[in-house]
């Protein structure tokens, strides 16, 4: 059937929507806040300050035939807010998992933090995120191959893409996101993979790709379009 | 006026009162069948409280002082603003929960007396039973034709479609149809019975609630059976036309598929009942009478028309009525195929707020033309154009949308052969009729774009307005097909535009 | 040469069964019979009727329609019996007899137990425990020997109640004689099928069981059910029998010498994404190398206040809704308050059971890279001589011939006393000999038995084989492979049809129905083979 094009325009297009709900899991004082504030605001701050309970942001991400709406949960790390681990969880499509490059035993709590997080939401893109890589180079060389290899090597037990980055100095920030939204949605994402030990990590391209589940863009249109029940929780 | 409110708004509380005390034995009572017939209960409890004998005595302070104020004979209106503020509006309130009008153990009607003492004064105050009668009559449903959410599918075939594939839904809608297509044709099952009697019953309680009632009743004058109505001519032949002129100048009269209806009938009734008041006038389905118009020239307050499938209804009927219908606003001419543009015009350079106007019709289509288009479009506020069947063109359709293409809300063009993709796609996809939520479009040949109707209907979805587009089978199939090659384009620009954001090196 | 101690080995005998009949029934069994016992040269050519008998396995039981006795009288009363069958129609009860006791004897003269003998004849019950120790004893003594499997003697065979009836389908044990009895030996094969299953003890011919051995061709089996405990033992003996017989000694594994190998930890091998560094470290001067580029930051970099206020605006905090000890339960995940955690899903720590145990890494395993030896790649055919062997345990490569040899030169064969079966083989254009080729029929070549029977010992073997194989049937291992594979098919599928018969009995009966016939039994069987071969 031919169209006519030129009427067309005139009639206003819905834009599609999508909502993703983003779940940031991990330990105390790994990062994670400090991650979604500096990828939402691109704001960047030295002191801690301690998530009581889940913070939520949302970022929007115009594009020409949809939006995309981020919207960020990241649960705080101590133990007394792991009861509230469903509401970061649950109806997740992606879950970041962060630890501290610095601190291996935070990378070790992951294999918890995913078999709860996973217990909730097996259907959530995971990813592993090892966070403070600015200081992480600091460390020497053997140690920074250690923990390479151990993230890596949980990546692959979790079927995760994984990701070294810096919230202060800007590294793999973004990237993140990209991942999340490649995988979510099947895409061909080109940038190069980093690979090299000591170098900020990007390895995504043949993990997390499992349980990706058919999407349909448009069809999740009016499902999108329902305000998300977790914005008044 | 403020006096009657707030004695309707206490009776009314004390209605919902009695419908929310579950525990009351009024709603435990096992005769009380449903909900829908708590209002029938919660009427029929003053009947049974004449035979109350023990009513609570702080009720009885509490009236006996309203009849000493109010005194018992005449409730003069400036009375009873006077009164009223002096009650304590709390103490209203306990005095009415203590009224306990129904008898402590369920007997049958007995028709006692109103002078009974022991009749609860509140129920012989003719305005307060004038508000509770009239509560009862916001309850009375009127014969009316029932609206189907959607049109009754054309196919087998189109039902599936309807249901979006579902064979086996679609199976059922079709038998559902078929089944409700054979039981119409010799039943009016399709169209709801009126809850009645209520206000029916309250006229034989007592001489005041019968006055009361009967005046209620007049104001409505609905019949869908020909015993009723014949009865109703009968009884009202013995009314003495002067004592109460209210009682024969309803606002409302109804002659809902009165197939035996004769002309005589008619004609008693038109001499019987003065239309000064009437707002509406319904004449549904009843084929075989002819209106005269005088019935009109009385009135110039009629607002609604509705006349489908009468064969008396003629241009000139129509021109010699348009003069009286200044405040017309819907009319419904459906199957009146003597009907042409000329008539239409007629009404429509007269009848100013007409807003919806239904000229639809199997036989003789090309007796409207764009002509009645465009008049409408020209002369009136029209917001709903019923022109299945007629033979109007895209140039008219074009010329509606111009003039009332804000406005316009419902079209139904079913049938109409000579428009094609020029006029409604077009519309659509230009936004001329951003408004519209149903449009009916079975039938039509020449439109075979249909990608417009659905990104029309996206869009207004997005908004949170649903469209209702009724095609045939194949402008529904078409729309399906449309639909999928839509949401593929969407789909692929979506794809597109992330892949290119996820590649992109800054955000 | 054949490593096995029969060239029948692993061919079912079942399979070849109707090819057998059909092709050359005649020859066969003559052969058969001359082998075993020269004085059989008239026997009745066999029955072309495959089987007088059939096996029907109903619900459970095994039946069989030949009768048969419940214990040793019986079985003996029905033997003699069967004789005065013979009796009546042939007259070679003289001869059987003397097969029998003429093997017999071979067997105990073998053994060296000769009182035996007299026990048999006594045919006493207590005979069974005699021959349980004469049977552990043969054994423990033929192993030791040799290393290849050892025939046991079988009780029964003492005893005079031998038949020449039944068919192979019934053994449960089997009757060891001595490789040098008259005719008796099993072959390996036999030893392989069906030796579960509880089995007739008379002799019997074995009807299918393919000529060539030039040990003729009688089977002995037991026939009766009460002998199981017996069985027991002659299960654990089978079982090793049923092994490869070369690998009699238990396979261990041998810690992998250093010396030999590079053994190294690989943990890339785990990690394969990870590339190992080969530039400078990343230190934090050029941390910024990384940076992602952000216009949006420069463009804002001035209204960080402003950002920093709307964060703090924006971002919304949900607070703790219940307190943290109330036990939850969401889905499959239970709150537990006092550990503070979730419990449940714990089967996704499997996905990092390998991850954790770091202890646990790839090892690679390579050629230690020796700095001569690949100069000194000389025309050396004795490994022994090769300027640096690789040895492993008491084991030595053979670099030339690709090959391991025992550094002690201690080769040990085997197989050494075993004959090989090549002279078997070899196509005979003379007349008539006494020895076992001589028997075999001028046609033999055409004989498809004797192209299985090679098959069979090469199909498997063939690459150990060192020895040229015989010229005449020099088959092509992948023909033989398909002949192997398709009777391996053929017999899985017929396997189980019919119980084969005594010749002789055969010839008696030859048109003899199945015994009986009110029975409806044999539907059962029919029931079977089409299920067995819908299944095939």
């Amino acid at each position: 059937m031919s169209t006519n094009e030129a009427n067309v325009p005139t009639l206003p297009q819905p834009k599609n929507t999508f909502t993703i709900k983003v779940g940031l899991i991990g330990d105390a004082q790994v990062g994670k806040t400090s991650l979604m504030v500096k990828y939402v605001e691109n704001v960047f701050d030295e002191e801690y300050t301690q998530t009581l309970g889940v913070n939520c942001l949302d970022k929007k991400i115009k594009l020409g035939s949809a939006d995309i709406v981020f919207y960020i949960m990241d649960l705080g790390g101590q133990r007394e807010f792991i009861n509230m681990l469903p509401l970061a969880s649950e109806g997740a499509r992606a879950i970041i998992f962060l630890f501290d490059l610095t601190r291996p035993e935070t990378l070790k709590s992951i294999k918890e933090w995913h078999r709860q997080a996973t217990g909730f939401n097996e259907m959530a893109v995971p990813l592993l995120v090892g966070t403070k890589y600015d200081l992480f180079v600091n460390f020497d060389p053997e140690y920074q191959v250690q923990v390479s290899k151990q993230s890596m090597r949980y990546a692959q037990a979790m079927d995760a893409p994984l990701i070294f980055c810096s919230t202060s100095h800007s590294i793999n920030i973004q990237k993140i996101f990209k991942v999340i939204i490649a995988k979510l949605y099947n895409l061909t994402m080109r940038a190069s993979e980093i690979k090299q030990i000591g170098d900020p990590l990007l390895i995504y391209k043949h993990l997390g790709s499992k349980r990706r589940f058919s999407e349909n863009p448009s069809s999740r249109n009016s499902s999108s379009r329902t305000p998300s029940p977790h914005r008044s929780p | 006026m403020t006096n009657s409110h707030i004695a309707g708004d206490a009776s009314s509380k004390r209605h919902r009162e009695h419908i929310e005390q579950p525990g009351s034995p009024m709603s435990t009572r096992p005769t009380k069948k449903c909900s829908t017939f708590s209002s029938l209960h919660v009427f029929r409890t003053p009947v049974k409280s004449h035979t109350e004998h023990s009513p609570s005595r702080s009720a009885k302070h509490v009236l006996s002082c309203w009849r000493s104020r109010l005194g018992c004979s005449k409730y003069a209106a400036s009375q009873v603003d006077a009164a009223v503020p002096t009650l304590k509006y709390e103490k209203l309130e306990n005095s009415f929960s203590h009224l306990k009008l129904r008898s402590p153990e369920p007997i049958g009607f007995t028709h006692v007396d109103a002078t009974d003492s022991n009749t609860h004064a509140i129920f012989s105050m003719p305005e307060i039973v004038a508000k509770i009668l009239k509560f009862l009559d916001a309850d009375m449903a009127l014969p009316q034709e029932i609206v189907p959410l959607r049109r009754r599918p054309q196919s087998l075939a189109h039902a599936v479609l309807k249901c979006n594939g579902d064979t086996t839904k679609g199976f059922q809608l079709w038998n559902q149809t078929v089944a409700q297509l054979k039981t119409e044709t010799g039943q009016k099952s399709r169209f709801e019975q009126p809850v009645s009697g209520n206000l029916h019953s309250c006229m034989l309680v007592n001489k005041l609630w019968h006055e009361l009632a009967l005046q209620i009743v007049l104001e409505k004058l609905h019949f869908n059976d020909h015993r009723k109505f014949r009865k109703f001519l009968e009884s009202s032949s013995h009314w003495p036309r002067d004592s109460s002129p209210s009682a024969t100048k309803p606002s409302i009269l109804i002659l809902h598929k009165l197939s035996k209806l004769s002309q005589q009938d008619l004609d008693d009734l038109a001499s019987r009942v003065a239309t000064e008041k009437l707002k509406w006038f319904e004449l549904y389905i009843c084929p075989t009478v002819a209106l005269s118009p005088d019935i009109f020239h009385i009135s110039c307050n009629v607002e609604k028309l509705i006349l489908p499938g009468n064969r008396f209804v003629s241009d000139q009927f129509l021109m010699s009525i348009a003069r009286s219908l200044p405040k017309l606003k819907e009319l419904d001419l459906r199957a009146c195929d003597e009907v042409s543009d000329s008539g239409v015009v007629a009404i429509a350079t007269s009848c100013p707020q007409l807003e919806i106007c239904n000229l639809g019709r199997h036989r003789n289509g090309h007796r409207i033309t764009s002509v009645s288009l465009v008049a409408l479009a020209r002369h009136t506020q029209i917001q709903t154009v019923g022109a299945a069947g007629c033979e109007i063109t895209d140039a008219g359709v074009w010329e509606l949308a111009m003039l009332r293409g804000q406005g316009i809300t419902r079209l139904s063009f079913n049938n109409c052969r000579l428009l094609t993709n020029n006029s409604l796609p077009a519309l659509l996809a230009l936004n001329y009729l951003p408004h519209l939520v149903v449009m009916e479009v079975r039938n039509i040949v020449n439109i075979t774009q249909v990608r417009p109707f659905i990104i029309y209907k996206r869009w207004k979805k997005s908004m949170g307005v649903p469209v209702l587009i009724e095609g045939c089978e194949r402008i529904e199939l078409l729309m399906i097909e449309e639909k999928g090659r839509l949401d593929a384009e969407n789909r692929a620009r979506i794809l597109a535009d992330l892949t290119k954001w996820v590649n992109c090196e800054d955000f | 040469m054949s490593i096995r101690p029969s060239p029948n080995d692993d061919i079912p005998e079942t399979s070849f069964e109707d090819i057998e009949t059909t092709l050359s029934p005649i020859n066969r069994y003559k052969n058969g019979y001359n082998q075993s016992s020269p004085l059989r040269k008239q026997m009745p050519p066999p029955s072309t009727t495959s089987s007088e008998s059939t096996t029907f396995s109903g619900n459970g039981n095994r039946y069989s329609t030949h009768t048969e006795s419940d214990d040793a009288d019986e079985e003996g009363k029905n033997f003699l019996d069967e004789f005065e069958e013979f009796h009546d129609k042939d007259e070679y009860q003289d001869i059987i007899k003397a097969h029998f006791d003429g093997r017999k004897r071979s067997n105990e003269k073998k053994t060296g137990m000769g009182g035996l003998n007299a026990f048999a004849e006594e045919n006493g019950d207590n005979i069974d425990e005699l021959a349980d120790q004469f049977d552990q004893n043969l054994t423990l003594r033929a192993r030791k020997s040799s290393e290849i499997p050892t025939l046991k003697l079988d009780k029964n065979a003492k005893q005079p109640n031998v038949s020449l009836k039944k068919s192979i389908r019934m053994p449960k044990s089997f009757e060891r004689v001595s490789r040098r009895g008259i005719g008796n030996s099993r072959s390996a094969s036999n030893l392989r099928v069906n030796w579960e299953r509880p089995a007739p003890t008379n002799l019997r011919y074995k009807k299918s069981m393919p000529l060539l051995s030039r040990e003729g061709i009688i089977n002995e089996e037991y026939e009766d059910n009460n002998y199981e405990e017996d069985f027991e033992d002659d299960f654990k003996f089978e079982k090793n029998m049923l092994q490869p017989q070369f690998l009699n000694r238990e396979p261990q594994l041998k810690p992998i010498s250093p010396r030999q190998y590079t053994i190294t930890t690989d943990e890339t091998l785990l990690t394969p994404q990870l590339h190992s560094r080969h530039k400078d470290w990343v230190n934090p001067s050029n941390l910024n190398h990384f940076k992602e580029q952000q216009r949006r930051k420069a463009r804002e970099s001035g209204s960080y206040r402003k950002n920093r206020e709307s964060v703090n605006h924006r971002l919304k905090t949900i607070k703790q809704e219940i307190d943290q000890n109330t036990p939850i339960k969401k889905g499959k995940m239970i709150y537990n308050p006092e550990k503070r955690t979730w419990e449940g899903n714990e089967q996704s720590l499997l996905r990092f059971r390998d991850v954790d145990t770091a202890e646990k890494k790839a090892i690679v395993i390579t050629d230690k890279k020796l700095p001569y030896s690949s100069g000194s790649r000389a025309r050396i055919s004795d490994a022994k001589r090769q300027s640096n062997p690789k040895i492993v345990g008491k084991m030595m490569f053979d670099a030339q011939n690709l090959q391991w040899l025992r550094v002690d030169g201690q080769e040990e064969d085997p197989f050494a006393d075993i004959p090989d079966y090549i002279p078997v083989t070899i196509p005979l254009d003379g007349g008539p000999q006494r020895s076992a080729t001589a028997m075999i029929p001028q046609s033999s070549h055409r004989d498809p038995t004797k192209k299985r029977f090679s098959s069979t010992a090469t199909t498997r073997f063939h690459s150990l084989s060192t020895t040229p194989y015989d010229f005449t049937f020099q088959i092509d291992s992948r023909t033989l492979e398909k002949f192997y594979h398709e009777e391996n098919r053929w017999s899985k599928k017929v396997g189980g049809w019919f119980i084969l018969d005594d010749p002789d009995v055969t010839s008696t009966n030859n048109d003899q129905k199945l015994p009986d016939p009110q029975s409806k039994n044999f539907m059962y069987e029919i029931r079977n083979m089409v299920i067995s071969s819908a299944r095939n």
